[in-house]
């Protein structure tokens, strides 16, 4: 048991490690401002920013910004923005679907930024 | 950084640049200007806007203004201005989107329970080790909690590797803890900072708060702080409850297991009045289906209902005073034992082994709260505690009826000096416990009285030394003077990687009985051994010293977060209360100052895999010895190895998966060799594995729901009761539980918050 434990380490560090290579070219970090309320929020914009590329994706709720860390090479600040439009809420680069932005939750509606909570 | 920015996209670089130049372009070109007015507010706790003065507003480096006294302000900006952005240092700032110049912008702040630092934007990891406090502190948050179905707190432990939870004996369903390998009366569990889990209730006390009234635990290891008194050798269980003024409006639950098990809890959020806030909690439960899944002819979970109820207040005045009352009342009443036992038989006149249990608590406690105005550091706090606590119990033919009321009240005065990297608290303790037991007819009672004063130190070297110096004096009417002194140091040298060292001294008053309740499924013969003559059961309290080290390393891998901890530590008892279940036919308590110590170690991995897929693997091991007269073995039932690994995973449509496989090592049996040869057990246990899933789905908005599966090996211990078909006989003994008594167990339950 200790032995099987101690391989799964390994693997899980080899893997760590495989990965680490792999991630070496192309990527960058940058932020981008989205506008949303709440934590509710941030899940989903930050569920909505992860496409393919994309290493890293974290809202801050203070400063309605985004900050993604991607491969330049698969993928594009416009096409994160895009992603996260799609779901509902305003970027810099494109505004949110009109559709999905009604469908939020009343908490959620951050252009009349009635949010009272987390 | 800068060199791929040239790779990407023309588009994206003239976006970026254009956003860049924006300001300075409109200034200088278009010289246009509008003149924008309006007022900023912040919401308080209880709704009423209050404008915010002195706040800076800025367009650009160049351009900006601060609000008035009523919270107004105006200014001029280019016509062209899509933006400004509101400088909150509290909050943080915020963008404003400027829609109609004409019209007057009111900004209004959200009320903020807690303050806003950057760590609430990150995804909180559901168990996380603080970094900067000079304790290591495992601060379980309510999305471990919600990793099982956890009913109570013993049980929601499962998925934490630093605390091991067992079975008291075959019959009584409760469980016990242990940290760093040591009884779980050796923990001190506090509800918000008041002591909770102690004397009657040192075992049974865990089933009194259900799992979904919690909004979080704090989990430190060796002697903490020494402002919580003088206990706590193994560690602190600190409690935090849902809140009144924050939170869920409202939230129903409901669990219902196929063992036979259903559970319903509510709870509710009110505001009555300004600055006024209460809560409600409500909890039952019922065991309606006799349930004996390892055949040992006895049922696995006592039968019966149980109702805690609790409402709390919380007060909020003027200059900084407030004021927290809260209740508890706890109702249980259980009957179990033998399988063909029913409920309404006496225990002491039926031909089968009855077990019934009724316990009524009432807690009550207050905080009296100030913290000084315009001086933030400085604030004095009192709690008071009280408690009664009646129960009624028959294992066969034994009786253990008690009655136990204690009053608890602390005083802490909090300062610094010169500066907050210098924190004083000063304060005052004083502890009464009356206790009277009739346990297997025999009447104890017993008057315990503890009044002390302490006094600790917290000292910022600098960012990355800090230190907390505590002493305590205090005076026990059998013992006399307890003095603890207990160091806590921290060292980073880096931001991600930080040492801790600690040590202390503790004492502890033993409930023998209460911490013992294995021993009534039992025909053990209870022996207590006295030393002195005054003391409680005739014995001396216990004294231990505890010293360890951790440390813990936070790193990013592949852009997702990870941490590796490690800690070590080591008990040595002075004086202890050994409970010796060495010779068969008896239990012994006795008083010892022959070697008696705890090796604990622990390493724990934890990492984001891929998002939002984590890993858990742990390993710990104890090694806990004592001298059982005259002779040092390894503690009985304690498993030496223990290996861990818990794997969750959430989807983007919110479907979360979490599954938890632990390895627990073998463990010493006390002997069982002067039995008839059928009887007797195995002087070591196997090794065994057991793994629990749990899948949650939210529903929709505040509606969820969950299944799950405990034990899915079905990995029991069959043979858990020594003599089960001759219960009245000598050989009789249900508490030398080593493994699951309980087969798998499947549930369902869903949650609604409001």
């Amino acid at each position: 048991m200790k032995h099987t434990i101690i391989k799964l380490v390994f693997m899980l560090l080899l893997a760590f490690a495989t990965n680490q290579i792999k991630a070496q070219s192309n990527v960058i970090t940058d932020t981008i401002s989205v506008q949303g309320n709440c934590g509710e929020c941030r899940e989903r914009i930050e569920d909505a920013a992860f496409i393919k590329g994309v290493k890293s994706a974290s809202w801050n709720k203070e400063k309605d910004l985004l900050t993604v860390i991607y491969n330049a090479e698969k993928t594009s600040l416009e096409k994160i923005s895009l992603a996260v439009a799609n779901i509902g809420h305003d970027t810099r680069l494109h505004t949110g679907n009109e559709k999905k932005y009604k469908k939020l939750p009343s908490c959620c509606a951050y252009r009349t930024n009635a949010c009272l909570h987390d | 950084m800068l060199a791929y920015t040239t790779k990407l996209s023309l588009v994206r670089v003239c976006s970026f640049f254009s956003f860049l130049l924006f300001p300075f372009t409109s200034i200088f070109a278009q010289q246009n200007e509008v003149h924008i007015h309006g007022s900023i507010f912040e919401k308080k706790m209880n709704q009423t806007e209050i404008p915010m003065a002195g706040i800076k507003i800025v367009f650009s480096k160049k351009v900006y203004t601060f609000t008035d006294k009523e919270g107004k302000f105006e200014f001029s900006i280019p016509e062209t201005a899509k933006q400004i952005v509101v400088i909150n240092d509290r909050i943080g700032n915020d963008t404003i989107q400027l829609t109609d110049f004409k019209k007057d912008l009111k900004i209004v702040f959200p009320y903020l329970v807690k303050s806003k630092g950057v760590i609430i934007s990150k995804r909180r990891p559901p168990t996380e080790i603080t970094m900067l406090t000079s304790q290591k502190m495992e601060l379980i948050g309510s999305k471990e909690l919600l990793k099982a179905a956890c009913c109570n707190l013993s049980e929601s432990f499962e998925t934490t590797p630093s605390v091991d939870v067992a079975f008291t004996d075959a019959v009584t369903g409760y469980k016990q803890i242990q940290l760093l390998g040591l009884s779980g009366p050796n923990t001190l569990i506090t509800r918000e900072n008041i002591p909770e889990v102690r004397g009657l209730a040192a075992i049974t006390g865990l089933t009194f708060t259900p799992g979904q009234w919690i909004e979080g635990m704090q989990l430190s290891k060796g002697t903490g702080s020494v402002v919580n008194g003088f206990e706590g050798l193994a560690g602190q269980i600190n409690i935090e409850l849902r809140k009144p003024m924050e939170g869920d409006k409202q939230f129903y639950n409901l669990y219902q297991s196929n063992q036979g098990r259903t559970e319903a809890n509510a709870y509710f959020r009110f505001e009555p009045a300004e600055k006024v806030y209460t809560n409600l909690f409500l909890h039952a439960k019922t065991q309606w289906l006799k349930v004996d899944q390892n055949h040992d002819h006895f049922i696995d979970q006592p039968m019966g209902n149980s109702f805690i109820g609790s409402n709390r207040w919380m007060l909020f005045g003027k200059k900084g005073r407030e004021l927290q009352l809260g209740v508890k009342y706890n109702y249980f009443k259980n009957w179990g034992g033998s399988f063909h036992f029913s409920e309404n038989e006496n225990p002491q006149t039926s031909n089968y082994w009855g077990m019934k249990l009724n316990t009524n608590r009432l807690d009550a406690w207050s905080k009296i709260g100030k913290v000084y105005e315009h001086k933030p550091w400085k604030s004095m706090g009192l709690q008071l505690a009280f408690s009664n606590h009646t129960q009624n119990m028959q294992f066969g033919r034994k009786q253990y009826d008690a009655n136990e009321n204690s009053a608890y009240a602390n005083y802490i005065f909090q300062t610094i000096v010169k500066n907050t990297n210098r924190i004083f608290k000063i304060g005052g303790t004083f502890n009464f416990i009356d206790r009277k037991e009739n346990v297997l007819q025999t009447s104890y009672t017993n008057q315990e009285m503890t009044t002390g004063i302490f006094a600790e130190y917290a000292h910022t070297f600098s960012k990355k030394v800090n230190a907390v110096l505590g002493v305590r004096t205090d005076y026990h009417n059998l013992y006399g003077v307890y003095f603890t002194p207990r160091f806590h140091i921290r060292y980073a040298p880096i931001d991600q990687l930080s040492f801790r060292a600690s040590i202390g001294k503790a004492y502890r008053t033993a409930t023998v009985f209460s911490e013992n309740l294995g021993l009534f499924s039992t025909n053990r013969a209870v022996l207590l051994m006295p030393s002195q003559s005054n003391g409680v059961y005739g014995l001396q309290n216990e004294k231990a010293w505890n010293g360890g080290v951790n440390a813990t390393y936070k790193f990013k891998l592949n852009y997702r977060p990870g941490s590796i901890s490690t800690d070590y530590y080591y008990t040595r008892f002075m004086n202890q209360v050994v409970v010796d279940w060495e010779e068969t036919n008896f239990i012994k308590f006795y008083n010892s100052t022959q070697k008696s110590f705890a090796n604990s170690f622990q390493i724990q991995l934890d990492y984001e895999l891929i998002r939002k897929f984590d890993v858990r693997i742990a390993y710990r091991l104890h090694d806990v010895q004592a001298t059982y007269e005259n002779k040092l073995m390894q503690k009985p039932l304690n498993a030496k190895h223990r290996a861990f690994i818990n794997l969750s995973y959430t989807t983007k449509r919110k479907w979360s998966f979490d599954y938890t496989l632990q390895y627990i090592g073998p463990k010493r049996i006390p002997t069982t060799k002067f039995n008839p040869a059928n009887l007797q057990f195995a002087a070591t246990s196997p090794s065994y594995i057991t793994m629990n899933a749990h899948i949650n789905k939210v529903l929709k908005r505040g509606l969820e729901v969950y299944a799950g599966g405990e034990n899915l090996l079905n990995y029991m211990q069959h043979i858990s009761i020594i003599d089960g078909s001759n219960p009245f006989g000598q050989y009789f003994d249900g508490s030398l539980i080593w493994g699951p008594t309980m087969g798998r167990n499947f549930y369902v339950g869903l949650r609604y918050k409001k």
